[in-house]
């Protein structure tokens, strides 16, 4: 399913050492190809030190391509300029615990950040403001709170409106649900496929709870060592078991179970993704 | 210091406390005794009081009223705040917040240098603290550099190096990755053994079924404390404290939508796998 031919963002070919030329480098990214289309979400899921992180800060230009290159658009970051800014606009960069990066004393002022730095007139920017805050779940009288004394849930769907805020095209999230309460992460994960829903919008999700995944990614990329082990749809890469598993990854629970009962000799399917998937093939198991 | 043999490692009595005058109660009133060599896990909704909690236990706060004693000493006594830091170590959620050194080993190396511990064995403190993390082969690497999995690892040596009788973690594997969150687990579980007290809180009930004891909190309260099958097996009160059931549980829960009889209590997948193995092979005996 894929609505436009031409990506919203394009990796290409893309490397990436740290510490470039020392007895310390270390290869983080290797030759990494990868491709977001307009409506759709790419889950990105990998070990700690796999490069995701690394890979994230370049689609939005923070990092430089060292080889190779990002695309975002029309626009070649490697050879971009000014037209950096562009890119930083297309694509919104919520980082790991982003409550973290909050630093208005009030709230509105943290989400008004951008759009002012964008440039845009007053009334502009409070309009933003108001539609990311609604957005997000945070009513607009919440402009007015010290930041400081937002709950944690709060906080993050706060960071997540400064990023709304910038209208971006593509969504880049590194670990958004991490350390949120049930609650707060359906909440969350409500309010990004509201955002998405238009059709016209893309999401990148790094994560290592793969429900966020099942739930939310048309198509998944797995990353080892820096380079990219494994693409296709989520029930594609899930359907390797014991690929993932061999590779200290995690899978989802449905999935996890199903390949238990084939390995004890039931005939099951092996792209069952959902609790309710897995259940109706161990109902089939009972009928046969 | 005196103390009698039945006297628990750690005890709250009517345990209160209030960050900001005019606001409500973060812990509410909070009786509990911790033995040496339990395995706790503290769990509730984000706002519970969890992490309150928890700073209280090495006097990080102090009890707005009420007392905390660690192994007969008060908290509330300066005299004791050194050997009290040094009993109870901690681990937070957020590993850049604990990382001071610039270099991993030297990171380590920190807190046991600055009690004193001399050269030798502070050589032999650190490789062993990394050893138990598994990040010994990146004691050069600048600490910058290291993922947010592996900071976290980081953090947990750190805290080893104290040599401490209980370790205090708060949601510290909420970014590790399933490989580093597993053989983190299997460290806190190799400790623990070895006669470590463990307390941790966290949102991931297939963690908080490892422990021998769960504590519940809700709005400064605890609600329940119990053992993991007793925690679980009580739904109204998950609902209650907004946590979810381990991942097993809500998979052994929609099988049984489809399959009419079957249950399972089983904390993990491979236990669900053995019960659904159970149910199809005996199913001749239910269809009476």
């Amino acid at each position: 399913m894929i609505p436009f031919k031409t990506p919203l963002i394009g990796v290409k070919r893309l490397s990436h050492t740290y510490l470039a030329g020392t007895d310390l480098s270390v290869d983080s990214l290797k030759n990494i190809d990868l491709e977001v289309f307009r409506g759709e979400t790419v889950g990105i899921i990998g070990p700690a030190g796999s490069g995701k992180s690394t890979l994230l800060q370049h689609l939005n230009g923070l990092l430089r391509p060292q080889r190779g290159d990002v695309w975002v658009k029309d626009i070649s970051i490697l050879h971009s300029g000014e037209e950096i800014r562009t890119v930083r606009t297309h694509v919104g960069l919520l980082f790991q615990n982003p409550e973290n990066q909050l630093f208005e004393q009030f709230a509105g002022d943290d989400v008004a950040f951008g759009p002012r730095n964008m440039g845009l007139s007053t009334e502009e920017v409070r309009r933003r403001v108001k539609n990311a805050m609604e957005m997000v779940g945070l009513p607009f009288s919440y402009k007015d709170r010290l930041t400081a004394h937002l709950s944690l849930g709060e906080k993050r769907r706060l960071a997540l409106a400064g990023v709304l805020a910038m209208d971006p095209e593509v969504l880049v999230l590194d670990e958004p649900t991490a350390s949120l309460d049930p609650d707060g992460r359906r909440r969350l994960l409500h309010i990004l496929s509201g955002w998405k829903s238009s059709g016209t919008k893309a999401m990148v999700i790094a994560s290592h709870n793969m429900d966020d995944i099942v739930e939310t990614s048309d198509r998944v990329y797995v990353l080892l060592r820096g380079k990219i082990a494994l693409a296709g749809t989520t029930r594609q890469v899930f359907s390797g078991v014991d690929f993932l598993l061999h590779n200290d990854l995690a899978v989802p629970v449905a999935s996890e179970l199903m390949h238990y009962l084939r390995k004890r000799g039931f005939p099951v399917s092996s792209e069952v993704l959902t609790d309710r998937e897995a259940a109706q093939e161990v109902r089939g198991l009972y009928d046969a | 210091m005196q103390r009698t043999r039945s006297e628990p490692l750690i005890r709250t009595t009517g345990l209160h406390h209030i960050y900001r005058e005019g606001t409500s109660y973060a812990l509410d009133g909070i009786d509990l005794e911790i033995e040496a060599g339990e395995y706790i896990a503290v769990v509730g909704a984000n706002g519970s009081g969890k992490s309150t909690l928890l700073m209280h236990l090495n006097a990080l706060l102090l009890p707005t009223s009420g007392d905390v004693m660690i192994a007969g000493m008060n908290t509330k006594n300066n005299q004791w705040l050194r050997e009290i830091r040094s009993m109870v170590g901690m681990v937070f959620q957020s590993p850049d917040t604990q990382i001071i050194a610039t270099i991993v080993e030297e990171d380590v190396a920190f807190g046991p240098e600055n009690i004193g511990v001399p050269e030798q064995e502070l050589r032999h403190r650190v490789v062993q603290a990394l050893r138990a993390v598994g990040l010994y082969k990146l004691r050069k690497r600048p600490s910058h550099l290291l993922s947010a999995g592996q900071k976290q690892l980081l953090a947990i040596a750190s805290a080893l190096a104290m040599h401490p009788r209980c370790l205090v973690l708060d949601e510290a594997t909420s970014m590790l990755d399933p490989a580093s969150r597993r053989s983190f687990l299997e460290t806190l579980a190799h400790l623990h053994r070895q006669g470590m007290t463990i307390v941790c809180s966290t949102h991931n009930m297939d963690e908080a079924a490892l422990a021998q004891r769960i504590i519940v909190l809700s709005k400064g309260k605890v609600i329940a404390d119990g053992n993991p099958n007793a925690i679980f097996s009580r739904r109204e009160l998950l609902v209650l404290a907004n946590i979810e059931p381990p991942s097993s549980l809500r998979l052994a829960e929609k099988i049984g939508e489809y399959l009419y009889g079957f249950y399972s209590s089983a904390l993990t997948i491979t236990g669900l796998a053995d019960e659904v193995d159970a149910y199809l092979r005996n199913k001749g005996s239910y269809d009476q």
